[in-house]
Protein backbone atom coordinates (compact mmCIF):
# COMPACT_ATOMS: atom_id res chain seq x y z
CA UNK A 1 0.00 0.00 0.00
CA UNK A 2 2.69 2.13 0.79
CA UNK A 3 3.95 1.87 -2.85
CA UNK A 4 0.72 4.27 -3.70
CA UNK A 5 1.40 7.21 -1.36
CA UNK A 6 3.28 10.37 -1.92
CA UNK A 7 3.73 13.63 -0.77
CA UNK A 8 0.92 15.33 -2.70
CA UNK A 9 -1.83 12.43 -1.84
CA UNK A 10 -1.12 12.82 2.06
CA UNK A 11 -1.00 16.89 1.50
CA UNK A 12 -4.50 16.14 -0.16
CA UNK A 13 -6.70 13.98 2.54
CA UNK A 14 -5.20 16.40 5.39
CA UNK A 15 -6.57 19.27 3.06
CA UNK A 16 -9.57 17.21 2.94
CA UNK A 17 -9.88 16.88 6.35
CA UNK A 18 -9.36 20.23 7.46
CA UNK A 19 -11.96 21.24 4.83
CA UNK A 20 -15.02 19.61 5.90
CA UNK A 21 -13.60 19.19 10.11
CA UNK A 22 -14.28 23.11 9.91
CA UNK A 23 -17.81 22.74 9.12
CA UNK A 24 -18.07 19.75 11.84
CA UNK A 25 -16.20 22.56 14.08
CA UNK A 26 -18.64 25.44 13.54
CA UNK A 27 -21.79 23.08 14.56
CA UNK A 28 -19.73 22.42 17.28
CA UNK A 29 -19.41 26.02 18.54
CA UNK A 30 -22.74 26.56 18.40
CA UNK A 31 -23.72 23.29 20.57
CA UNK A 32 -20.88 24.89 22.73
CA UNK A 33 -22.81 28.22 23.48
CA UNK A 34 -26.28 26.58 23.77
CA UNK A 35 -24.81 23.85 26.19
CA UNK A 36 -23.68 27.18 27.84
CA UNK A 37 -26.47 28.71 28.96
CA UNK A 38 -28.83 26.18 28.75
CA UNK A 39 -27.31 22.80 30.33
CA UNK A 40 -28.32 20.85 27.11
CA UNK A 41 -26.96 18.80 24.06
CA UNK A 42 -28.58 20.64 21.71
CA UNK A 43 -29.10 17.76 19.46
CA UNK A 44 -30.97 19.20 16.46
CA UNK A 45 -28.22 21.24 15.85
CA UNK A 46 -27.16 19.28 12.42
CA UNK A 47 -30.76 18.87 11.53
CA UNK A 48 -30.81 22.72 11.80
CA UNK A 49 -27.49 22.87 9.51
CA UNK A 50 -29.15 20.84 6.79
CA UNK A 51 -32.15 22.75 6.95
CA UNK A 52 -30.59 25.86 6.37
CA UNK A 53 -28.67 24.12 3.41
CA UNK A 54 -32.05 23.00 2.03
CA UNK A 55 -32.84 26.84 2.38
CA UNK A 56 -30.04 27.89 0.62
CA UNK A 57 -30.79 25.10 -2.26
CA UNK A 58 -33.87 26.44 -2.82
CA UNK A 59 -32.59 29.93 -2.93
CA UNK A 60 -30.58 28.84 -5.48
CA UNK A 61 -32.85 27.19 -7.53
CA UNK A 62 -35.86 29.28 -7.66
CA UNK A 63 -34.43 32.35 -7.39
CA UNK A 64 -30.84 32.01 -8.95
CA UNK A 65 -29.41 33.51 -5.65
CA UNK A 66 -25.91 32.74 -5.57
CA UNK A 67 -25.35 30.58 -2.30
CA UNK A 68 -22.64 32.45 -0.78
CA UNK A 69 -24.41 35.39 -1.46
CA UNK A 70 -27.88 33.73 0.31
CA UNK A 71 -25.70 33.82 3.20
CA UNK A 72 -26.45 37.48 3.92
CA UNK A 73 -30.15 36.25 4.02
CA UNK A 74 -29.55 32.83 5.96
CA UNK A 75 -27.95 33.99 8.86
CA UNK A 76 -30.19 36.71 9.63
CA UNK A 77 -32.95 34.50 9.23
CA UNK A 78 -31.49 31.87 11.33
CA UNK A 79 -30.39 34.67 13.79
CA UNK A 80 -34.21 35.09 14.10
CA UNK A 81 -35.97 31.70 13.96
CA UNK A 82 -33.11 30.47 16.64
CA UNK A 83 -34.36 33.35 19.37
CA UNK A 84 -38.24 32.78 17.75
CA UNK A 85 -37.34 28.65 18.72
CA UNK A 86 -36.48 29.70 22.10
CA UNK A 87 -39.12 31.98 22.57
CA UNK A 88 -41.46 29.22 22.35
CA UNK A 89 -40.22 25.95 22.47
CA UNK A 90 -37.57 26.41 25.47
CA UNK A 91 -38.20 29.18 27.64
CA UNK A 92 -40.77 27.25 29.97
CA UNK A 93 -38.30 24.17 30.05
CA UNK A 94 -35.24 26.14 30.73
CA UNK A 95 -36.58 27.62 34.07
CA UNK A 96 -36.87 24.04 35.51
CA UNK A 97 -33.89 22.45 36.98
CA UNK A 98 -34.55 19.14 35.39
CA UNK A 99 -32.46 19.48 32.02
CA UNK A 100 -34.35 16.59 30.29
CA UNK A 101 -37.30 18.43 29.54
CA UNK A 102 -35.09 20.63 27.21
CA UNK A 103 -33.23 17.91 25.77
CA UNK A 104 -36.58 15.76 24.63
CA UNK A 105 -37.65 18.94 23.09
CA UNK A 106 -34.43 19.32 21.18
CA UNK A 107 -34.70 15.70 20.42
CA UNK A 108 -39.01 15.93 19.02
CA UNK A 109 -37.32 19.18 16.88
CA UNK A 110 -34.99 17.33 15.17
CA UNK A 111 -37.44 14.81 14.17
CA UNK A 112 -40.46 17.41 13.56
CA UNK A 113 -37.89 19.48 10.95
CA UNK A 114 -36.33 16.42 9.58
CA UNK A 115 -40.09 14.93 8.63
CA UNK A 116 -41.10 18.66 7.42
CA UNK A 117 -37.79 18.58 4.88
CA UNK A 118 -38.39 15.12 3.63
CA UNK A 119 -41.86 16.30 3.03
CA UNK A 120 -41.10 19.48 1.07
CA UNK A 121 -37.97 18.46 -0.51
CA UNK A 122 -38.74 14.65 -0.49
CA UNK A 123 -35.83 12.80 1.32
CA UNK A 124 -33.61 12.16 -2.00
CA UNK A 125 -29.81 13.69 -1.95
CA UNK A 126 -29.52 17.08 -3.02
CA UNK A 127 -26.79 19.51 -4.00
CA UNK A 128 -26.09 22.51 -5.82
CA UNK A 129 -23.94 22.90 -8.65
CA UNK A 130 -22.72 26.00 -9.61
CA UNK A 131 -20.44 27.15 -12.43
CA UNK A 132 -17.42 27.17 -9.78
CA UNK A 133 -18.56 23.94 -8.07
CA UNK A 134 -15.83 21.71 -10.19
CA UNK A 135 -13.09 24.35 -10.01
CA UNK A 136 -10.09 24.13 -7.87
CA UNK A 137 -6.54 25.49 -7.68
CA UNK A 138 -2.69 23.73 -7.34
CA UNK A 139 -1.23 24.22 -3.93
CA UNK A 140 2.19 22.14 -4.07
CA UNK A 141 0.99 20.02 -6.95
CA UNK A 142 -2.23 19.22 -5.12
CA UNK A 143 -5.11 20.08 -6.38
CA UNK A 144 -7.81 22.32 -3.92
CA UNK A 145 -11.29 22.84 -4.28
CA UNK A 146 -12.58 26.58 -4.03
CA UNK A 147 -15.85 25.84 -2.90
CA UNK A 148 -14.80 23.60 0.29
CA UNK A 149 -12.09 26.63 0.77
CA UNK A 150 -14.29 29.45 0.83
CA UNK A 151 -16.62 26.71 2.74
CA UNK A 152 -12.72 27.09 5.34
CA UNK A 153 -13.45 30.55 5.22
CA UNK A 154 -16.69 30.85 6.47
CA UNK A 155 -16.07 28.16 9.13
CA UNK A 156 -13.00 30.61 10.52
CA UNK A 157 -14.66 34.11 10.17
CA UNK A 158 -17.92 32.51 11.77
CA UNK A 159 -15.89 31.53 14.81
CA UNK A 160 -13.73 34.89 14.48
CA UNK A 161 -16.93 36.70 15.15
CA UNK A 162 -18.45 34.60 18.22
CA UNK A 163 -15.14 34.93 19.89
CA UNK A 164 -14.93 38.91 19.60
CA UNK A 165 -18.59 38.79 20.63
CA UNK A 166 -18.10 36.77 23.87
CA UNK A 167 -14.30 38.70 24.68
CA UNK A 168 -15.54 42.58 23.81
CA UNK A 169 -19.76 42.86 24.19
CA UNK A 170 -21.27 43.41 27.43
CA UNK A 171 -23.75 41.01 25.81
CA UNK A 172 -20.97 38.41 25.19
CA UNK A 173 -19.92 38.92 28.61
CA UNK A 174 -23.09 38.48 30.48
CA UNK A 175 -23.34 34.99 27.90
CA UNK A 176 -19.75 33.94 29.25
CA UNK A 177 -20.77 34.79 32.58
CA UNK A 178 -24.24 32.89 32.60
CA UNK A 179 -22.49 30.03 30.80
CA UNK A 180 -19.88 29.64 33.99
CA UNK A 181 -22.11 30.22 36.45
CA UNK A 182 -26.27 30.53 35.78
CA UNK A 183 -27.54 31.14 39.12
CA UNK A 184 -24.68 33.80 40.61
CA UNK A 185 -25.48 35.80 36.81
CA UNK A 186 -28.97 35.94 37.63
CA UNK A 187 -28.10 37.30 41.16
CA UNK A 188 -26.35 39.98 39.75
CA UNK A 189 -29.08 41.41 36.92
CA UNK A 190 -28.85 38.97 34.22
CA UNK A 191 -32.04 38.06 32.64
CA UNK A 192 -31.82 33.52 31.94
CA UNK A 193 -33.99 34.08 29.18
CA UNK A 194 -32.49 36.50 27.28
CA UNK A 195 -29.13 34.77 27.75
CA UNK A 196 -30.30 31.85 26.63
CA UNK A 197 -32.15 33.84 23.59
CA UNK A 198 -29.16 34.87 22.56
CA UNK A 199 -27.17 31.35 22.59
CA UNK A 200 -29.79 30.14 20.37
CA UNK A 201 -29.76 33.11 18.20
CA UNK A 202 -26.00 32.41 17.71
CA UNK A 203 -26.07 29.05 17.54
CA UNK A 204 -28.65 28.96 14.65
CA UNK A 205 -27.11 31.99 12.90
CA UNK A 206 -23.86 29.30 12.88
CA UNK A 207 -25.99 26.66 11.41
CA UNK A 208 -27.21 28.80 8.90
CA UNK A 209 -22.95 29.54 7.94
CA UNK A 210 -22.51 25.73 8.09
CA UNK A 211 -25.51 25.46 6.05
CA UNK A 212 -24.30 27.47 3.35
CA UNK A 213 -20.88 25.75 3.01
CA UNK A 214 -22.61 22.18 3.36
CA UNK A 215 -24.64 23.23 0.60
CA UNK A 216 -22.25 24.01 -1.58
CA UNK A 217 -19.55 21.50 -1.04
CA UNK A 218 -21.43 18.26 -0.15
CA UNK A 219 -24.68 16.38 -0.57
CA UNK A 220 -27.13 16.37 2.03
CA UNK A 221 -30.45 14.21 2.96
CA UNK A 222 -33.11 15.03 5.32
CA UNK A 223 -31.62 12.64 7.54
CA UNK A 224 -27.99 13.51 7.56
CA UNK A 225 -28.43 15.95 10.27
CA UNK A 226 -28.70 13.68 13.08
CA UNK A 227 -25.04 11.97 12.46
CA UNK A 228 -23.73 15.82 11.64
CA UNK A 229 -24.52 16.41 15.22
CA UNK A 230 -23.21 13.75 17.21
CA UNK A 231 -20.03 14.77 14.96
CA UNK A 232 -20.18 18.22 16.60
CA UNK A 233 -20.67 16.70 19.55
CA UNK A 234 -17.74 14.55 19.15
CA UNK A 235 -15.46 17.54 18.06
CA UNK A 236 -17.01 19.32 21.17
CA UNK A 237 -15.32 16.85 23.45
CA UNK A 238 -12.27 16.87 21.43
CA UNK A 239 -12.51 20.96 22.03
CA UNK A 240 -13.50 20.73 25.78
CA UNK A 241 -16.64 22.06 26.54
CA UNK A 242 -17.20 25.63 26.78
CA UNK A 243 -14.03 26.92 24.44
CA UNK A 244 -15.11 28.21 21.57
CA UNK A 245 -11.88 27.95 19.77
CA UNK A 246 -11.21 24.63 20.98
CA UNK A 247 -14.36 23.51 19.43
CA UNK A 248 -13.45 24.57 16.23
CA UNK A 249 -10.38 22.96 16.34
CA UNK A 250 -12.00 19.67 17.67
CA UNK A 251 -13.69 20.00 14.67
CA UNK A 252 -10.60 20.40 12.44
CA UNK A 253 -9.21 17.58 14.29
CA UNK A 254 -12.01 15.02 13.67
CA UNK A 255 -12.58 15.88 10.09
CA UNK A 256 -8.89 14.86 9.97
CA UNK A 257 -9.04 11.58 12.06
CA UNK A 258 -11.75 10.63 9.27
CA UNK A 259 -10.20 11.71 6.23
CA UNK A 260 -6.81 9.98 7.46
CA UNK A 261 -8.81 6.71 8.52
CA UNK A 262 -10.84 6.20 5.66
CA UNK A 263 -8.28 6.55 3.46
CA UNK A 264 -5.15 3.76 5.46
CA UNK A 265 -8.29 1.78 6.94
CA UNK A 266 -10.98 2.08 5.02
CA UNK A 267 -13.94 4.21 4.98
CA UNK A 268 -16.16 1.55 7.05
CA UNK A 269 -14.34 2.11 10.30
CA UNK A 270 -13.68 5.75 9.70
CA UNK A 271 -16.80 7.04 11.89
CA UNK A 272 -16.06 3.75 14.44
CA UNK A 273 -12.56 5.33 14.90
CA UNK A 274 -14.28 8.91 15.73
CA UNK A 275 -16.44 7.57 17.89
CA UNK A 276 -13.88 5.32 19.97
CA UNK A 277 -11.75 8.54 20.08
CA UNK A 278 -14.40 10.09 21.14
CA UNK A 279 -14.58 7.77 24.43
CA UNK A 280 -11.20 7.82 25.16
CA UNK A 281 -11.06 11.74 25.20
CA UNK A 282 -13.80 11.35 27.48
CA UNK A 283 -12.18 8.94 29.60
CA UNK A 284 -8.44 10.50 30.16
CA UNK A 285 -9.12 13.83 28.77
CA UNK A 286 -12.48 15.12 29.70
CA UNK A 287 -11.65 19.05 30.11
CA UNK A 288 -10.56 18.49 25.82
CA UNK A 289 -6.94 18.64 23.98
CA UNK A 290 -7.00 21.99 24.15
CA UNK A 291 -7.10 23.15 27.82
CA UNK A 292 -4.15 24.43 29.38
CA UNK A 293 -5.47 23.73 33.26
CA UNK A 294 -8.13 22.00 34.23
CA UNK A 295 -10.51 23.86 36.00
CA UNK A 296 -12.37 21.93 39.02
CA UNK A 297 -14.51 25.32 40.29
CA UNK B 1 -40.22 55.75 62.28
CA UNK B 2 -38.69 55.01 58.90
CA UNK B 3 -39.10 52.19 56.58
CA UNK B 4 -36.84 49.26 57.17
CA UNK B 5 -34.84 48.47 54.20
CA UNK B 6 -35.52 44.64 54.00
CA UNK B 7 -38.29 43.08 55.93
CA UNK B 8 -38.98 39.40 56.29
CA UNK B 9 -42.65 38.61 57.19
CA UNK B 10 -43.76 35.29 58.39
CA UNK B 11 -41.28 33.10 55.93
CA UNK B 12 -41.96 29.37 56.17
CA UNK B 13 -39.66 27.52 53.56
CA UNK B 14 -40.27 23.63 53.43
CA UNK B 15 -38.76 21.30 51.71
CA UNK B 16 -41.29 18.13 51.31
CA UNK B 17 -42.07 17.35 55.04
CA UNK B 18 -38.98 19.40 56.52
CA UNK B 19 -39.55 22.86 58.01
CA UNK B 20 -36.41 24.75 57.26
CA UNK B 21 -37.85 28.20 57.85
CA UNK B 22 -40.39 28.46 60.49
CA UNK B 23 -42.40 31.44 60.13
CA UNK B 24 -39.52 33.71 60.68
CA UNK B 25 -39.97 37.79 60.99
CA UNK B 26 -36.42 39.46 60.54
CA UNK B 27 -35.64 43.43 59.52
CA UNK B 28 -33.19 45.40 58.19
CA UNK B 29 -32.93 49.02 58.46
CA UNK B 30 -30.90 51.76 56.74
CA UNK B 31 -27.27 51.57 57.43
CA UNK B 32 -27.32 48.64 59.81
CA UNK B 33 -25.09 45.66 59.71
CA UNK B 34 -27.70 43.11 60.84
CA UNK B 35 -25.72 39.53 61.88
CA UNK B 36 -27.28 36.49 61.37
CA UNK B 37 -25.99 33.36 63.25
CA UNK B 38 -26.96 29.47 64.35
CA UNK B 39 -25.64 26.37 63.95
CA UNK B 40 -25.74 24.29 60.92
CA UNK B 41 -28.73 23.45 59.48
CA UNK B 42 -30.26 26.34 61.24
CA UNK B 43 -31.59 27.70 57.92
CA UNK B 44 -29.09 30.46 57.17
CA UNK B 45 -28.41 30.00 53.27
CA UNK B 46 -32.20 29.03 52.87
CA UNK B 47 -33.16 32.37 53.70
CA UNK B 48 -30.47 33.96 51.71
CA UNK B 49 -31.88 31.89 49.03
CA UNK B 50 -35.74 32.77 49.89
CA UNK B 51 -35.14 36.60 49.58
CA UNK B 52 -33.23 36.51 46.72
CA UNK B 53 -35.96 34.26 45.08
CA UNK B 54 -33.86 31.48 44.61
CA UNK B 55 -36.47 29.95 46.90
CA UNK B 56 -40.13 30.63 46.57
CA UNK B 57 -41.01 30.81 50.49
CA UNK B 58 -44.46 28.64 51.02
CA UNK B 59 -45.64 31.06 53.50
CA UNK B 60 -44.35 34.75 54.11
CA UNK B 61 -43.85 38.53 52.43
CA UNK B 62 -40.21 40.02 51.55
CA UNK B 63 -40.36 43.18 51.87
CA UNK B 64 -37.87 45.64 50.05
CA UNK B 65 -38.03 49.43 51.41
CA UNK B 66 -41.64 48.89 52.55
CA UNK B 67 -42.50 46.92 48.42
CA UNK B 68 -43.27 43.82 48.35
CA UNK B 69 -40.47 41.81 46.32
CA UNK B 70 -42.03 37.78 46.81
CA UNK B 71 -42.59 36.36 43.30
CA UNK B 72 -40.02 38.45 40.90
CA UNK B 73 -37.65 36.77 39.74
CA UNK B 74 -33.96 36.84 41.09
CA UNK B 75 -32.58 38.82 37.54
CA UNK B 76 -35.35 41.51 39.04
CA UNK B 77 -34.50 41.28 42.64
CA UNK B 78 -31.63 41.98 42.07
CA UNK B 79 -32.15 44.91 39.81
CA UNK B 80 -34.42 46.19 42.92
CA UNK B 81 -31.69 46.42 45.16
CA UNK B 82 -30.46 43.45 46.54
CA UNK B 83 -27.06 41.80 46.05
CA UNK B 84 -25.75 39.04 47.49
CA UNK B 85 -22.01 36.81 47.63
CA UNK B 86 -21.33 33.07 47.95
CA UNK B 87 -20.31 30.46 50.62
CA UNK B 88 -18.34 29.07 47.94
CA UNK B 89 -17.55 32.26 46.10
CA UNK B 90 -18.46 32.64 42.40
CA UNK B 91 -16.85 34.87 40.77
CA UNK B 92 -16.24 33.95 36.40
CA UNK B 93 -12.71 32.53 36.49
CA UNK B 94 -11.95 33.47 32.80
CA UNK B 95 -12.98 37.32 33.30
CA UNK B 96 -10.85 39.83 34.42
CA UNK B 97 -11.41 41.29 37.78
CA UNK B 98 -12.51 44.52 36.43
CA UNK B 99 -14.78 42.33 33.86
CA UNK B 100 -16.48 40.19 36.60
CA UNK B 101 -17.27 43.72 38.50
CA UNK B 102 -18.48 44.75 34.99
CA UNK B 103 -21.56 42.62 34.48
CA UNK B 104 -22.68 43.10 37.73
CA UNK B 105 -22.19 47.01 37.39
CA UNK B 106 -24.34 46.82 33.65
CA UNK B 107 -26.62 44.55 34.36
CA UNK B 108 -27.25 44.89 37.96
CA UNK B 109 -29.62 47.76 37.68
CA UNK B 110 -27.84 50.97 38.12
CA UNK B 111 -27.72 53.57 34.84
CA UNK B 112 -26.10 52.06 32.04
CA UNK B 113 -24.34 55.45 31.82
CA UNK B 114 -22.40 55.17 35.77
CA UNK B 115 -20.99 51.60 34.82
CA UNK B 116 -17.88 52.13 34.40
CA UNK B 117 -17.53 54.75 37.30
CA UNK B 118 -19.26 52.18 39.57
CA UNK B 119 -17.27 49.75 38.67
CA UNK B 120 -14.02 51.59 39.71
CA UNK B 121 -15.13 53.07 42.53
CA UNK B 122 -16.15 49.32 43.60
CA UNK B 123 -12.75 48.12 42.71
CA UNK B 124 -11.17 50.93 44.78
CA UNK B 125 -13.60 50.38 47.94
CA UNK B 126 -12.38 46.46 48.64
CA UNK B 127 -8.87 47.44 47.52
CA UNK B 128 -8.68 45.44 44.23
CA UNK B 129 -7.79 48.39 42.31
CA UNK B 130 -4.33 47.21 41.79
CA UNK B 131 -5.41 44.00 40.28
CA UNK B 132 -8.28 45.14 38.04
CA UNK B 133 -6.75 43.50 35.11
CA UNK B 134 -5.87 40.36 36.59
CA UNK B 135 -7.78 36.78 35.23
CA UNK B 136 -9.57 35.76 38.33
CA UNK B 137 -8.44 32.26 38.09
CA UNK B 138 -4.93 33.25 39.33
CA UNK B 139 -6.19 35.30 42.55
CA UNK B 140 -6.39 34.22 45.99
CA UNK B 141 -9.23 33.07 47.84
CA UNK B 142 -9.43 36.16 49.52
CA UNK B 143 -9.15 38.36 46.27
CA UNK B 144 -12.32 35.99 45.23
CA UNK B 145 -14.13 37.17 48.00
CA UNK B 146 -13.24 40.85 48.18
CA UNK B 147 -13.90 40.57 44.21
CA UNK B 148 -17.61 39.48 44.73
CA UNK B 149 -18.03 41.80 47.36
CA UNK B 150 -17.25 44.45 44.60
CA UNK B 151 -19.58 43.08 42.33
CA UNK B 152 -22.58 43.46 44.63
CA UNK B 153 -21.14 46.95 45.29
CA UNK B 154 -21.24 47.69 42.00
CA UNK B 155 -24.94 46.72 40.96
CA UNK B 156 -25.40 49.66 43.63
CA UNK B 157 -27.65 47.98 45.45
CA UNK B 158 -29.66 48.72 48.82
CA UNK B 159 -28.74 46.22 50.82
CA UNK B 160 -26.26 43.28 50.76
CA UNK B 161 -26.46 39.79 52.28
CA UNK B 162 -23.29 38.75 52.91
CA UNK B 163 -23.05 34.84 52.77
CA UNK B 164 -20.06 33.69 55.44
CA UNK B 165 -18.05 36.22 53.75
CA UNK B 166 -14.70 35.18 56.32
CA UNK B 167 -14.75 31.33 55.05
CA UNK B 168 -11.78 30.02 55.03
CA UNK B 169 -9.50 33.45 55.44
CA UNK B 170 -6.63 34.14 58.03
CA UNK B 171 -6.33 36.45 60.98
CA UNK B 172 -5.12 39.32 58.99
CA UNK B 173 -7.71 38.55 55.86
CA UNK B 174 -10.87 38.71 58.28
CA UNK B 175 -9.47 41.89 59.30
CA UNK B 176 -9.46 43.31 56.21
CA UNK B 177 -12.84 42.12 54.95
CA UNK B 178 -14.31 43.62 58.44
CA UNK B 179 -13.16 47.21 57.22
CA UNK B 180 -14.40 46.44 53.64
CA UNK B 181 -17.93 45.66 55.18
CA UNK B 182 -17.26 48.85 57.45
CA UNK B 183 -16.67 51.02 54.22
CA UNK B 184 -19.44 49.49 52.48
CA UNK B 185 -21.90 50.81 54.83
CA UNK B 186 -19.92 54.03 56.17
CA UNK B 187 -19.45 55.46 52.90
CA UNK B 188 -21.98 53.93 50.76
CA UNK B 189 -24.81 54.00 53.39
CA UNK B 190 -25.44 50.34 52.58
CA UNK B 191 -27.30 47.68 54.84
CA UNK B 192 -26.17 44.55 55.16
CA UNK B 193 -27.61 41.51 56.21
CA UNK B 194 -24.57 39.35 57.18
CA UNK B 195 -24.67 35.35 57.51
CA UNK B 196 -21.19 34.07 59.84
CA UNK B 197 -19.77 31.08 61.33
CA UNK B 198 -17.08 33.58 62.70
CA UNK B 199 -19.06 34.91 65.43
CA UNK B 200 -16.51 36.62 67.50
CA UNK B 201 -16.44 39.30 63.96
CA UNK B 202 -20.45 39.03 64.30
CA UNK B 203 -20.16 40.60 67.81
CA UNK B 204 -17.80 43.42 66.84
CA UNK B 205 -19.11 44.55 63.99
CA UNK B 206 -22.82 44.13 63.90
CA UNK B 207 -25.33 46.52 64.97
CA UNK B 208 -27.91 43.74 65.73
CA UNK B 209 -27.20 40.12 65.62
CA UNK B 210 -30.43 37.64 64.57
CA UNK B 211 -30.34 33.91 65.44
CA UNK B 212 -31.58 30.57 63.80
CA UNK B 213 -31.93 27.57 65.41
CA UNK B 214 -33.59 24.85 63.55
CA UNK B 215 -35.28 27.05 61.22
CA UNK B 216 -36.89 29.23 64.46
CA UNK B 217 -35.65 32.44 65.60
CA UNK B 218 -34.78 32.28 69.14
CA UNK B 219 -33.04 36.03 69.45
CA UNK B 220 -33.09 38.86 67.91
CA UNK B 221 -31.00 41.62 69.87
CA UNK B 222 -27.77 43.75 70.38
CA UNK B 223 -24.62 41.28 70.79
CA UNK B 224 -24.51 42.03 73.78
CA UNK B 225 -28.02 40.88 74.46
CA UNK B 226 -27.61 38.02 72.33
CA UNK B 227 -24.28 36.28 74.16
CA UNK B 228 -26.15 36.54 77.62
CA UNK B 229 -29.69 34.93 75.96
CA UNK B 230 -30.52 31.31 77.57
CA UNK B 231 -32.09 30.44 74.34
CA UNK B 232 -28.74 31.06 72.20
CA UNK B 233 -26.07 29.66 74.76
CA UNK B 234 -28.53 26.33 74.60
CA UNK B 235 -28.61 26.26 70.99
CA UNK B 236 -24.79 26.55 70.72
CA UNK B 237 -23.67 24.48 73.75
CA UNK B 238 -26.56 22.49 74.70
CA UNK B 239 -28.83 22.02 77.10
CA UNK B 240 -26.76 22.52 81.38
CA UNK B 241 -27.18 19.16 82.52
CA UNK B 242 -28.45 20.13 85.93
Amino acid sequence: MLDILSVRLVVEIFINGVLFGAMYGVAAVGLSLIFGTMRIIFIAQGTIIVLAAYVVYWLFNTFGLDPYLSLVVVAPLAFATGATTYRFLFRKAAAMADKNTSLLIAVGLMFLVQNVISFVWTPNPKSIITSYTAVGFEVFGSRISVTRSISLVIALAATAAVVLFLRRTLVGKAVRAASENMQAAMLMGIDPHRVNAIAFAIGFALAGAAGVALATTYPFDPYYGFSFALKALIALALGGIGNVVGALLGGILLGLIESFSSFFISAGWADAIAYAVFLLVLMFRPEGLFATSFKKA
Amino acid sequence: MPEPVLKLERITKRFGGLTVLSSVDLQVDANQIVGLIGPNGAGKSTLFNVVTALYRPEEGIVFLDGKRITGAPPHRICRLGVARTFQLVRTYLTMTARENVMVAAVYGGGAMADAGRACDEALELVGLAASRDLITEHMTLSARRLLEMARALASRPRVILLDEPMAGLNASEIEEMIQVIRRARDERGLSVLWVEHKVDAIMRVCDRVVVLDHGVKISDGTPAETIVNPKVIEAYLGEPSS
